[in-house]
């Protein structure tokens, strides 16, 4: 169904073409990680902390560990963890807010009620607290982050049901009898898509800054995987010495970021008007 | 006969889109004299509000007037600075929008927004006094009961047709020579709409005002208009008297437009209606742009241009009157 | 009484309006507080009123999409809201509702072909060929087949409300509630609406109640004619007999407002003063007394009662309470 239309108007916006390219090269490197490193990522094999070299692009760290592997083996980790709890976020934070905006009353009262207990926590202090709990390891981690945003995709579904539900085709469809899961899933649910999408893109962009958070303290995945929070936190300790450990990973963490949050950007921009017009 | 107040001439205001140049105005000119009211009238999209924008010098981004003048009081507008317009504005040429919900600012008492409205055009620094007093004269005299209290309320405290009356009030505040109105009643039930007219009517004796009328209500112009523009596709298709457009028109367009009102005084037996849509008559370049839906149309009306044919002061853009006094 | 295809008695709807955190006492807005009439096989009644008059209420009651708070409507002698389950269903089938903004009656992400029959799907009519059907209708309201695989945003206003019609029409109602259905549009294409809409009464024998605050509209389409005023009604009557000798003062002064395309008819007489009250607090005893130029003692202490003055001409005002 995508016509060629609709793919100049994706073209138009350089905020999304910049965004998409970044991530599309982000996912290809994680995927290929095996191909594009040099060296194994975990193997101890070379002097520590040596500068950029032809040898290693960018050093090697305290461990004698090649940092490039490292990094590309981290980008798996990273993208990981944001998308898989980022996924599982929309799983239950959608029907919530679906269900919350929809038959509002008492079920909207304390489905909104749940939502501002946990959205009283920044989200890093609960992950942290939720995965201190439950013991640091990487799915304590994605499981946190998954708790963290719950209620933030489904307070952002919520407010997108109330202005949808108002609608007449909304009021018409009930006027024609329509039940209360056929108008949620025909008529609302596919208008609440397009401001969804862009909130879920920024919300990998937080979860990649989260889930490197929780890495830098330990709280996700462990040694040795490799993880660019991780890494930053063992170069912290070399800043002075070996400043390419800290340098790297920080590096690619604002790459990351950039690319969710140019894609969201993006995203509104091309989904906005289009939701003006129709 | 009055002094001509306002003449348009051959104005151009276009808005460049991405893709496309839109001619929202196209080649419009009339003029009014003083105490005249002119009726603008035309369907969605027609260019009404354009016109009057351009008038005003506030075409929004991308739009762009390209061509024309418009001499008010002798001088033209499109050769002043901003500055200069902005003395303009407000103070010799006053304006009313449709809707008057979100014209008033919510934040500030009526009075505070009529006295600002006041000040920013007073030829000296007035006191505190003699500002409240005027303000309180001009809620009274729009129709606002015990003004002397009311200017502290919030435009919330006002219903629609009382704000209606106070966005009116401002306009008439610099004791403007033209008003231009952009349809003031359409927001408006009939009962406070018929009010606002007569108020409007009841201001512009007492000042001796020129208004522009913009609306899509045939009715309106018949109440409180002298002359009649009807617009189509960012032109003027004709123009003249109240009396002479709705009684003779000349235009297929305003003939058709007249017999499509379902009236309340008298009984249709079916109504006429226009086939087809406006879509794509603003493509038309050299020809007559309301070609496509007439039912008079003419193998030359597709690509000749259209000529003014005139009977007095009753103009009309028509090829089928060619032959006639030109 | 038989022979009415819907009779709507005594209706109310109230809102309940939240009158900030602290306040204990809950305040009603009488959107319709107490409204009667019927509506024939065939026959289109025209419903006007103002802004917050209550006459969109009393239309969304009809169509199933708002629980009146009292009253009945009976839709060929069954009570809509006493029905249960399959049975009200398809009672409600036999009405459908068209509204006033093209723009947001249909679905922005459905085809239209979709869109009109989207009423048979619900009700969950087995064996039929929705294609067909939905070709069917789309050429009956004046637009081509090849427009079905369209999406909304393709059509204009005018279009749309074609469309909005076809899928009134998918179920074979008695009785379509048309709320406002032109005011939207532009005069030409009003009438081709207006043209359109008669032409299928006349064709397929319908119902309207046709919902408008524009009396020229009304006199157009309507056989007969009930005025609302703040949640009542003021007057009901043959079309012609209420627009020309109009009984209720409201009527008249909204009458004489309407402004008429026709120079040397143009109003010369004062107009009534002020404007419709906030239905969340009417003014006691009849509503319309603050701005009546005929108010009397009685008219703030009591309601008046209906009253007929002539055969099928009905009208609440004190003024003709003895006659």
């Amino acid at each position: 169904m995508i016509k060629r239309e609709h793919l100049e108007i994706l073209m138009e916006s350089k905020l999304l073409i910049t965004g998409l390219a970044i991530l599309v090269s982000l996912i290809l490197i994680a995927i290929f990680a095996g191909y594009i490193a040099p060296y194994d990522p975990i193997a101890q094999d070379f002097r520590p902390k040596q500068p950029p070299s032809s040898e290693h692009l960018l050093g090697t760290d305290e461990l004698g560990r090649d940092v490039f592997s490292r990094l590309i083996y981290g980008s798996r980790i990273t993208l990981y963890v944001s998308f898989l709890s980022i996924g599982v976020a929309t799983l239950f934070g959608l029907p919530m807010g679906l269900i919350a905006g929809y038959y509002g009353g008492a079920v909207d009262k304390a489905i909104s009620f749940i939502i501002d207990i946990l959205l009283s926590f920044p989200a890093i202090i609960l992950t942290i607290l939720i995965t201190a709990m439950l013991g640091p390891n990487l799915t304590n981690a994605m499981l946190s982050i998954s708790v963290a945003f719950t209620p933030r995709i489904a307070r952002i579904v919520r407010g997108q049901v109330l202005s949808v539900k108002e609608e007449d085709y909304v009021v018409a469809s009930k006027a024609m009898g329509g039940k209360g899961w056929y108008i949620m899933l025909r008529h609302i649910l596919p208008n609440s898509i397009a401001p969804l999408l862009v909130q879920v893109t920024l919300a990998l962009g937080s979860a990649v800054i989260i889930e490197s958070s929780l890495a830098f303290l330990g709280l996700s995945a462990q040694p040795p995987t490799p993880s660019w929070g991780d890494m930053i936190n063992r170069g912290r300790r070399y800043i002075y010495t070996a400043p390419w450990m800290l340098t790297a990973p920080g590096i690619m963490i604002t790459i990351a970021v950039l690319g969710f949050n140019l894609l969201g950007d993006g995203l509104r921009d091309v989904l906005d008007p289009r939701l003006r017009r129709v | 006969m009055n002094e001509v107040l306002l003449k348009v001439e051959n104005l151009k205001t276009y808005f460049f889109m991405k893709r496309t140049i839109v001619k929202a105005v196209d080649g419009v000119s009339f003029e009014l004299r003083r105490g005249e009211v002119l009726g603008l009238v035309g369907e969605s999209g027609c260019g009404k509000s354009a016109t009057a924008l351009s008038i005003m010098r506030l075409i929004p981004h991308p739009g762009r007037i390209v061509d024309g003048h418009i001499y008010f009081k002798g001088r033209d507008l499109l050769a002043l600075s901003e500055k200069e317009m902005r003395g303009i504005r407000g103070k010799e040429i006053g304006m009313i929008f449709q809707d008057p919900h979100n014209s008033l600012d919510p934040v500030y008492t009526v009075g505070w927004q009529l006295s600002e409205a006041i000040m920013l055009h007073a030829p000296k620094k007035m006191d505190k006094k003699s500002i409240l007093r005027k303000v309180v004269d001009i809620l009274g005299k729009v129709g606002i009961p015990t003004p002397e209290d009311r200017h502290r309320d919030y435009p919330h405290q006002f219903s629609g047709g009382q704000k209606q009356r106070i966005m009116i009030g401002m306009s008439i505040s610099n004791v403007p020579d033209l008003i231009i109105a952009d349809e003031p009643t359409t927001a408006l039930d009939v009962t406070v709409q018929a009010q606002i007219i007569d108020l409007m009517k009841q201001l512009k004796e007492e000042y001796n005002v020129s208004i522009i009328l913009i609306t899509h209500n045939l009715g309106l112009v018949a109440e409180m208009c002298d002359k009649v523009a009807i617009m189509y596709a960012g032109k003027i298709v004709e123009i003249g008297g109240v009396e002479e457009v709705f009684y003779e028109p000349l235009h297929p367009y305003t003939k058709l437009l007249l017999k499509s009102i379902p009236r309340v005084d008298i009984d249709m037996p079916r109504l006429e209606h226009i086939p087809g849509s406006v879509e794509g008559a603003y493509e038309i370049e050299e020809g007559c742009r309301f070609y496509p839906r007439c039912p008079m149309a003419m193998d030359k009306c597709r690509d000749t241009l259209v000529r003014a044919y005139s009977k007095g002061d009753h103009i009309v853009y028509c090829h089928l009157y060619e032959g006639g006094e030109g | 009484m038989a022979s009415h295809l819907v009779r709507v008695d005594n209706l109310k709807v109230y809102y309940e309006k939240k009158t900030g955190l602290l306040s204990l006492s809950k305040k009603y807005i009488k959107a319709v507080d107490g409204v009667s009439f019927y509506i024939n096989k065939g026959e289109v009644l025209g419903l006007v009123g103002e802004s917050g008059s209550g006459k969109t209420t009393v239309g969304k009651a009809l169509a199933g999409i708002i629980h009146p708070t009292s009253g009945h409507i009976y839709i060929e002698d069954k009570d809509l809201y006493a029905l249960k389950g399959e049975e009200q269903r398809r009672v409600k089938m036999k009405i459908q509702i068209i509204f006033q903004n093209p723009f947001s009656s249909l679905d922005p992400r459905m085809r239209i072909k979709d869109i009109i029959v989207e009423p048979l799907r619900i009700m969950g009519t087995k064996d039929i060929d929705y294609d067909a059907i939905a070709k069917e209708l789309i050429e009956k309201v004046g637009l081509s087949i090849h427009h079905l695989n369209r999406y909304p945003h393709q059509f204009s206003g005018g279009q749309r409300q074609r469309i909005a019609i076809a899928r009134a029409l998918s179920t074979n109602p008695d009785l379509i509630i048309a709320d406002e259905p032109t005011s939207a549009l532009d005069v030409s294409i009003q009438a081709q609406i207006l043209n359109l809409m008669w032409d299928l009464q006349k064709e397929l024998n319908l119902s309207y109640l046709f919902i408008s605050h524009d009396m020229g509209v009304i006199r157009y389409i309507s056989n007969r004619v009930a005025v609302m005023y703040a949640g009542k009604l003021v007057e009901v009557g043959d079309t012609k007999t209420v627009l020309e000798s109009p009984l209720h003062p409201y009527t008249q002064s909204l009458l004489k407002a309407v402004p008429i395309p026709d120079p040397k008819k143009a109003r010369r007489e004062r107009i009534v003063v002020g404007e419709p009250p906030d239905p969340a607090n009417p003014p006691p005893g009849c509503r319309f007394h603050p701005r009546c130029p005929h108010k009397m003692d009685i008219c703030n202490r009591m309601e008046p009662e209906e009253i007929e003055v002539n055969s099928g001409h009905r009208i609440m005002c004190f003024l003709y309470q003895e006659k």
